[in-house]
């Protein structure tokens, strides 16, 4: 028994440390960025975290950005890998960005070399960026520790936009083969240099680039996905001379489906409830015959969303960026699976009901108009 | 029989030959030599027996004025004071008696004394520290009970100190320590028994129960195992605690081992044997289970909500001190995913000029803190604090300053050495300080998947362990829920069930007297 057991201990010292990676021989990769170059290669930046222990310069850079290129995205790591150091390591990359000219010529290929290996996180966020992905890794927001950072917080805190890489890789499963992913777009002009931000949303069709939605057009993206979460919409009174601030608590959006002599229909009823934030009307927030006004002013600005969302999404990209495929599925799965070859077309004649109501739950204390 | 399910006697090695001191010719059928009528003859052997021996005082006298004899005494154990008072003076002023033994005749005044017939018992009751009186033309000698041996006063417990609680430590000195459980539980249920262990010490071992409470069959094992004890000497409980064992090759303690009477007593209500040892201030409790091990009796004196908070700091702490290191060595080396990535990054540039792999690092840091630890124990107090200061704050800046060791990794430690003495009972503290080695061994080859391995063996051993045939990690398995509740909190004294007990043999709760009768 002991002899076994002084064999089994051998044994374990025969294996060697052969997993064993340390913190310092790994290169850990923050957010990485794809795109496509003049001559049809793809380049992979990355941006990298670097230590400072034992260097002096205090201020120094906390990221740099490092690129190589390849014919694919493993061969481009491969070739990053020859130029660094230390291991490339996956686990801690919160953000993937796309360029936009290599979303033009489909993404499916290369997020493929995310989905395959274990490495990468399925909660990193992704991108499209309007300019070079490159860019906007290079730029140095002054709040956080790199842009990459930035993207992230701003996906992750504010209004449900953002989309990682496990809801992207269900969105290409999806039979409508529409996935939609934030729009990165640079402000030039800051005091700290320039900042990246989410604006409105790429519309990719089989992994494609087919055009983009801006931000009101994806704030209705985002309420038929039952995504919205706290925006803040203001509402011209012209009646009343003035403007109101809204934020929304809570916003609901349910879809009835309806096929009927092989006419699509669908009923959408949204109820959104409200916070007043501010009030240059002369509308008096404490008499509920005034509140009613503003909230009819609500239901009304919500309906206009989803209607310039609709009229986007049917008649301009054709996409069906709402996954109306899926409620269909659900209710009609016959009749959806005659309809789903040519869904593109169905989905543009899809004739869409919108009732939409709005509650002011807290119109506030103050009341300066009287 | 389940409590003496798994152990086995085992022969010992040393000890076993030296069982008997033979004297001389002339034995009875018992292998004895009686006392002869001559003085000369008896005091022939005997100064023999004690040649070499200048502590053994041979004193002679005449009993008023008229008759030899002899007192036999070891210096320093008899109370020479009262020795001269009470037994000599009366002697030799009293009136002529005749022959007889004086004490019979009711001459010495002292509450205890015997009557003793053989050159063996003699031996004995003078190597006890009786003072015994031969006296010519008799073939008896008294002995008379006048022993004083150094002892220690009644004191705090130092190792399991509390800040509710009584103050009394056992010491040691065997009848002190029954008097402070006697006084604790004032029923003649409360049994015990007396052995003499050690072939050559004789070292008096005390097995107390309480009657109706404790399982017979526990304390016929507990009497079994102690029989079949063949030793030369028992210096301390842990000598007996060893030989008792049911698992002698496990790193876990299977017998409580306290120093305050209080443990001790509350043990014997749950229905256990305390074993108490001549010389030694410790008591052992047969049977004991793991969870024991993480009790304080401060847990029963405080607020039970405070109890039960403690309690479950404690098991975390368990957790800490066994794994702490190894965790840290497997994800800094393994597993950089699961770090949070602002962590790691920090954690990244305290390692960056860290020339030891994490393993070699937390194995440094952790013997060089053993080693400490040993070295304060040994030394004398007013030393220990200079060490530990030097030890822990100097070494470990300069450590973190010369870049050897990063600060995350020492911060580990400290939280690991502190982990580990906040196991209320000594001696688990031990076999969990071991066991961490060996674990982050595992951990720095497999990472995690080391670890775990490590974990599931460890486990594997306990559940198997058994304390006196009682399951180890009972109640948690075999699962008994009722007394779970003890284990997961402690339960409020008015909420506690009568019976929970498996080791009782009576349903007897705390709060009743078991029948007299």
């Amino acid at each position: 028994m002991y002899r076994l057991l002084g064999v089994v201990l051998l044994l374990l010292g025969l294996t060697g440390c052969w997993d064993r990676k340390e913190i310092n021989d790994i290169a850990i990769i923050t957010a990485a960025g794809v795109d496509l170059t003049e001559d049809k290669k793809v380049e992979l930046s990355v941006q990298l975290y670097v230590n400072h222990a034992g260097r002096q310069q205090e201020e120094a850079d906390q990221t740099v950005v490092q690129s190589a290129t390849g014919i694919t995205l493993a061969d481009a790591v491969e070739s990053l890998q020859d130029t660094l150091s230390a291991q490339v390591f996956w686990g801690h990359t919160e953000v993937f960005i796309f360029g936009r000219d290599i979303a033009r010529t489909g993404i499916e290929g290369h997020v493929d070399y995310f989905f395959r290996q274990p490495g990468p996180r399925g909660l990193a966020y992704l991108f499209v960026s309007r300019g070079k992905a490159k860019d906007i890794l290079k730029q140095k927001p002054p709040l956080e520790r790199s842009s990459s950072k930035s993207l992230e917080e701003i996906a992750k805190a504010q209004k449900g936009e953002g989309v990682t890489l496990k809801e992207l890789a269900q969105m290409m499963e999806n039979p409508a083969k529409v996935s939609i992913i934030p729009l990165v777009a640079t402000l030039p002009e800051q005091d700290g240099g320039p900042v990246p931000y989410i604006y409105g949303m790429g519309v990719l069709k089989k992994g494609k680039w087919a055009g983009q939605m801006d931000e009101r057009e994806a704030q209705g993206v985002l309420w038929l996905r039952n995504r919205i979460k706290f925006v803040m919409i203001t509402i011209p009174i012209e009646k009343h001379k003035g403007y109101v601030s809204l934020k929304m608590v809570r916003g609901r959006a349910v879809l009835s489906p309806q096929v009927k002599n092989s006419k699509w229909s669908m009923q959408v009823k949204l109820h959104a409830e409200y916070d007043v934030r501010q009030n240059t009307t002369n509308l008096n927030m404490t008499i509920p015959a005034d509140v009613s006004i503003v909230e009819s002013y609500a239901a009304a600005y919500t309906r206009s969303v989803i209607k310039a969302s609709l009229n986007k999404a049917q008649n301009v990209l054709h996409a069906d960026v709402f996954d109306f495929s899926g409620v269909f599925h659900r209710k009609y799965p016959q009749e959806w699976k005659k309809a789903v070859a040519d869904w593109e077309r169905t989905f543009s004649e899809i004739e869409v009901d919108i009732q939409s109501t709005a509650e002011v739950l807290r119109p506030g204390v103050s009341n300066p108009h009287q | 029989m389940i409590f003496s399910r798994s152990w086995k006697k085992r022969k010992l090695r040393s000890g076993g030959h030296l069982s008997s001191l033979s004297f001389q010719p002339g034995s009875d059928e018992r292998g004895l030599t009686p006392l002869s009528f001559e003085l000369e003859s008896n005091l022939h052997i005997l100064r023999n027996i004690f040649a070499d021996c200048t502590d053994v005082l041979f004193h002679d006298f005449w009993i008023s004025g008229s008759r030899r004899a002899i007192l036999i005494y070891i210096n320093g154990t008899a109370n020479q004071e009262e020795l001269n008072q009470q037994v000599l003076t009366p002697l030799l002023e009293g009136r002529r008696r005749s022959a007889g033994s004086p004490l019979f005749h009711g001459i010495i005044p002292v509450a205890s004394g015997s009557e003793i017939g053989t050159i063996e018992e003699t031996v004995r009751h003078v190597m006890d520290g009786n003072p015994v009186i031969l006296t010519d033309g008799e073939n008896t000698a008294t002995s008379v009970g006048l022993t004083k041996w150094e002892t220690r006063s009644v004191e705090e417990p130092i190792a399991e100190s509390v800040v509710r609680g009584p103050r009394e430590g056992f010491v040691e000195t065997v009848e002190i320590n029954t008097s402070l459980l006697r006084k604790r539980l004032r029923t003649p249920l409360l049994k015990m028994k007396s052995y003499k262990l050690g072939s050559i010490s004789h070292t008096e071992v005390v097995i107390a129960y309480l009657q109706g409470v404790a399982e017979k069959a526990l304390v016929d094992e507990v009497e079994k195992r102690l029989h079949s004890i063949r030793i030369d000497g028992v210096l301390d409980s842990g000598d007996l605690e060893e030989l008792l064992q049911d698992n002698p090759y496990s790193p876990f303690p299977q017998l409580l081992s306290t120093e305050r009477p209080d443990i001790a007593c509350s043990q014997l209500l749950e229905g256990r044997v305390v074993i108490l040892v001549e010389g030694s201030p410790i008591a052992v409790v047969a049977p004991t289970t793991f969870y024991s091990f993480l009790q304080s009796p401060e847990d029963y004196y405080e607020r039970y909500f405070f109890g039960t908070v403690i309690r479950w700091l404690r098991y975390l702490f368990l957790f800490i001190a066994l794994l702490g290191p190894s965790f840290y060595v497997a994800i800094v080396s393994f597993h950089q995913e699961m770090i949070p990535t602002a962590l790691l990054l920090t954690m990244a540039n305290s390692r960056e000029l860290v020339p030891f792999p994490a393993l070699l690092e937390a194995l440094l840091m952790e013997i060089t803190f053993e080693a400490l630890r040993e070295a304060g124990v040994r030394l004398p107090k007013q030393v220990g604090a200079a060490v530990s200061i030097v030890g822990a704050l100097v070494i470990g800046q300069a450590a973190i300053e010369a870049g050897l060791v990063s600060s995350p990794m020492v911060m580990v430690v400290a939280i690991t050495g502190i982990a580990s003495f906040i196991i209320p009972h000594y001696t688990l503290g031990v076999a969990i300080r071991i066991l961490r080695f060996p674990i982050m061994l595992l951990s720095g080859i497999f990472g995690i998947m080391g670890l775990m391995l490590g974990l599931l063996m460890l486990l594997t051993h306990l559940f198997t362990l058994r304390s006196f045939g009682v399951p180890y990690l009972s109640p948690l398995a075999p699962l008994n829920l009722q007394e779970l509740s003890d284990v997961m909190a402690r339960v409020p004294l008015w909420m506690t069930d009568a019976s929970v007990d498996e080791h009782r043999g009576k349903n007897t709760g705390r709060d009743q007297e078991p029948d007299t009768t």
